[in-house]
């Protein structure tokens, strides 16, 4: 047990380098996401961890076993797939049973049950992967990787072949099972909102770099890069400084009490259903979108307006 | 994972290069080699074998298979085209319908090949028919002749040229023909105008995929067109039993699978891989 | 008018393909020699039950196309995992090429090299040249089957696998085969087909011991008018038609 410690790892296609030099450390029973766009190297440096790829450098250790080298089957590792990657011809009771059963285990059977129990699938045991639906898919696939008792269980974007109400539901049982397991998540995925909403620690990457690792808090509002502000949602920039729409305010009058105030002029705006996005421009030539909810007043194309914000919501990030 | 792949491929590999690469090599060094008294190969080396491909005695066969298959190609081409055209347009009966040409095609050849003997023979059934009708008092010569030859490979080959065109005339966007119609064009107009040239590929593959096996055919000419209508297949079969001239029998096969390769080379070319 | 012209052209094709093949079947219950229709008759079938050269050339073609299928199955399947693992553009094109080369050559050139090599081993031309040239050419069959069915397996199966603690043997047995198992058994029945079917081949590389009922079928075709073909074919066409449509249905499952 330990620690999930990645040492300058690197790796490289012959068309580009995937994962240009990674170092961080994933703490013991954290639920620590990789969050990034796709073609940044999250799933590289997870099929690395995993064994499915050797990494051209750099060490990845659990606790103080160096794990290069180490064939899949040989590492205290599993993972959930993006496709679920579901033994067709086996049950959701068999697919849990697999990796027991190589290994010899003679508790495989109470085991299995007790897998099928923790994820809800009791009564479907005896279902072969074709008559399950995804959800049930989804809970096989953890049930079988969670079976082994792996020290870290690798999540490969596990929520994105669900149906977008599914997902919202499923991220709330992956939660709730981490901290019945206490096993070390690493969860792979481009979704900022499941990255912020799941994890106790986040690493942002960017093009096979890590941009920034912190708490979900952290990240969101004190980002490190403007790629990270960026992917985490809108943000205005006004030099650079940087606030995020749904803590820009807009008024007639000028505010008082220290607030950062922008003069501009309303170039669109828009009823987006919870609230109105008013779009200006300030003399400067900058761009200010703001999220104002109802009731804070309709504005006008053409109107003069004050952009203001509180200093604290401001993130200051230099170019 | 690389040791277990090796293994595996060791078989396949072990096979294709002792049972058909390494037999296609004796065959290049017998060709430039010169016949035995008692047949066999002996040396000296010589180029005498390919030379001999252009003596008007051999070049008459040649040229007679260039246009018996050519001519099976275009007759199967004819008759696909409103075939596929048609298991294209019929929604839920296309799986049906192109099994049924594809079932008398995996069904064995040689029956195949008899089938038609016991059609067009002199005592078959067309002559009986016909006669028994009165309709003739002698039989007509309907085997044995290049036509015979020529209508036993087009039934051969069809679904060569059936599936290509198929798979080129399902993809084609109805919306095309409606877009079309839409801009004034008549219907032969939209055939000529959009489908066929949208179904180019198609074409160019079902006339390679026919070609090349009428091109090399061995028993059709044999058995339907009865020795009278030869093609290099027979000639290269006669030369390796009868005649005994292996050099020569050997260079004749390397010409035709020149042949081949050259053509598939051609479409592959042109029409990229994703036909494999 | 196009739209009752192309129906029409249709079936007649369809009859084209198909009406030979039934016309033959249908004249092998003919009680007459000739091709007038006399009523029905089982006589031709009996005459070919009792042809004792024709059953051993049966006998002769199941056991060559039994073990050709069996050691082309496993050759084919094995090289098409392999393929999927690792592409070898050289070792596929070669197969692809074995395919659309004329028998006749395929023929012709596995002669030259038997003949080759039993100079330096004294063996003669037999029942295991002919199962050796039979194994190489359906070895290519088999390999697209399996193949295609590859084409649409998830690479993360065997992944998964592994990373659930199987050896690299135990992925492809546990997860990999079973899969394939449909696929595999349509590539046996094909290779089964194209095996026993085969003249052109057969009849360049067989020895005296080893004549099959395609070379024996020829012969008896090149002969004349003789009922009992049509009797031999008809039982040949509803056998591989069998083997066919099975292989269809699971190549489909």
């Amino acid at each position: 047990m330990g620690d999930l410690h990645l040492e300058a790892i690197y790796k490289e296609f012959p068309s580009h380098r995937v994962v240009d030099g990674i170092t961080l450390t994933i703490p013991q029973g954290c639920f620590y996401s990789l969050l990034g766009p796709s073609g940044c190297g999250k799933t590289t440096t997870l099929r690395m961890i995993a064994g499915f790829d050797e990494p051209d450098r750099g060490v990845i250790k659990l606790g103080d076993r160096t794990l290069n080298g180490l064939r899949p089957y040989e590492r205290p590792v599993t993972t959930v797939f993006q496709s679920y990657a579901l033994f067709p011809h086996l049950t959701a009771a068999e697919n849990i049973a697999f990796g027991l059963k190589r290994k010899g285990d003679p508790d495989t059977a109470r085991k299995v049950k007790e897998a099928l129990d923790l994820v809800q699938l009791s009564a479907k045991a005896d279902r072969l992967p074709a008559k399950m639906s995804g959800g049930e898919r989804q809970r096989t696939a953890l049930a079988r990787a969670l079976v082994l008792q792996p020290e870290v269980l690798l999540l490969d974007e596990p929520l994105s072949a669900l149906d977008p109400k599914l997902r919202k539901q499923m991220r709330l049982e992956l939660k709730e099972l981490q901290a019945r397991v206490g096993i070390t998540f690493l969860f792979i995925t481009h979704d900022q909102e499941e990255a912020l909403s799941l994890s106790d620690q986040i690493a942002v990457m960017n093009k096979g770099r890590l941009e920034q690792i912190g708490t979900p808090q952290e990240i969101y509002l004190t980002p490190a890069t403007r790629f990270v502000a960026g992917f985490l949602g809108a943000v205005n920039w006004v030099g650079a400084i940087g606030v995020r729409p749904e803590l820009t305010r807009i008024s007639r009058e000028a505010p008082g009490n220290g607030a950062r105030v922008v003069e501009a002029t309303v170039s669109s705006a828009m009823f987006l259903g919870d609230c109105f996005q008013v779009e200006t421009k300030t003399p400067a030539g900058d761009s200010i979108v703001a999220q104002i909810a109802h009731g804070l007043g309709e504005f006008q194309r053409g109107e003069r307006v004050h952009v203001w914000w509180h200093p604290h919501d401001e993130m200051a990030i230099p170019q | 994972m690389m040791r277990l792949r090796t293994l595996f491929l060791l078989p396949a590999w072990a096979f294709t290069l002792l049972l058909f690469l390494g037999p296609m090599l004796i065959i290049v060094v017998y060709s430039l080699q010169t016949k035995g008294v008692y047949g066999g190969v002996v040396e000296p080396w010589t180029l005498e074998n390919y030379t001999r491909l252009l003596d008007p005695l051999y070049g008459v066969i040649l040229l007679r298979s260039f246009v018996m298959a050519g001519a099976s190609t275009i007759g199967c081409i004819v008759l696909a085209f409103p075939l596929a055209l048609y298991i294209a347009r019929s929604g839920t009966r296309k799986t049906l319908l192109l099994n049924l040409v594809m079932l008398p095609f995996w069904t064995s050849f040689l029956v195949r090949t008899y089938a038609w003997m016991f059609l067009l023979r002199d005592t078959g059934l067309l002559n009986s028919a016909l006669l028994a009708l009165g309709i003739i008092s002698e039989p007509l010569p309907l085997l044995y002749n290049d036509w015979a030859v020529i209508v036993g490979l087009v039934y051969g080959y069809l679904p060569f040229a059936v599936l290509p065109l198929y798979s080129n005339l399902e993809r084609l966007d109805k919306s095309l023909l409606e877009a079309a119609a839409d801009l004034g064009a008549k219907p032969w107009e939209t055939m000529l105008h959009v489908v066929l040239p949208l179904t180019a590929p198609g074409m160019r593959a079902a006339g390679v995929l026919v070609f090349i096996p009428c091109l090399g055919a061995y028993l059709t000419p044999d058995l339907l067109g009865g020795g009278k209508s030869m093609m290099i297949g027979n000639l290269v079969q006669n030369q390796f039993t009868t005649a005994r001239d292996w050099p020569f029998g050997s260079a004749l096969s390397l010409a035709l699978m020149a042949i081949v390769m050259l053509l598939l080379w051609a479409l592959l070319r042109r029409d990229g891989e994703e036909m494999l | 008018m196009k739209q009752r012209l192309l129906p029409l052209y249709v079936i007649s094709i369809y009859a084209f393909l198909h009406l030979p093949l039934l016309i033959l079947c249908a004249f092998s219950f003919n009680s007459s020699r000739f091709t007038i229709w006399e009523g029905f008759s089982l006589v031709w079938y009996k005459a070919m039950w009792n042809d004792g050269a024709l059953a051993e050339a049966t006998w002769n073609s199941l056991l060559i196309a039994a073990v050709s299928t069996v050691l082309a199955t496993v050759v084919g399947t094995l090289g098409a995992y392999g393929l999927w693992k690792k592409n070898s553009k050289f070792l596929s094109g070669s197969m692809y090429l074995s395919l659309v080369t004329p028998e006749i050559i395929t023929g012709i050139a596995l002669l030259a090299t038997f003949q080759w090599a039993f100079r330096f081993f004294h063996l003669q031309l037999g029942m295991h040249t002919v199962i050796l040239a039979h194994v190489t050419f359906s070895i290519a069959y088999v390999l697209l089957v399996v193949m295609a069915r590859l084409r649409t397996a998830d690479p993360a199966l065997e992944e998964a696998a592994l990373d659930l603690g199987a050896t690299e043997w135990q992925a492809f047995r546990l997860v990999t085969l079973p899969m394939l198992k449909p696929g595999i058994a349509a590539a046996a029945l094909l290779a089964f087909t194209v095996s026993f079917d085969d003249y052109v081949i057969t009849s360049l590389v067989a020895g005296v011991d080893s004549e099959t009922l395609p070379m024996m079928l020829y012969a008896m075709a090149r002969r004349g008018a003789n009922p009992v073909v049509s009797a031999i074919s008809t039982v040949i066409f509803v056998g591989l038609g069998i083997l066919i449509v099975a292989s269809e249905r699971l190549q489909k499952t």
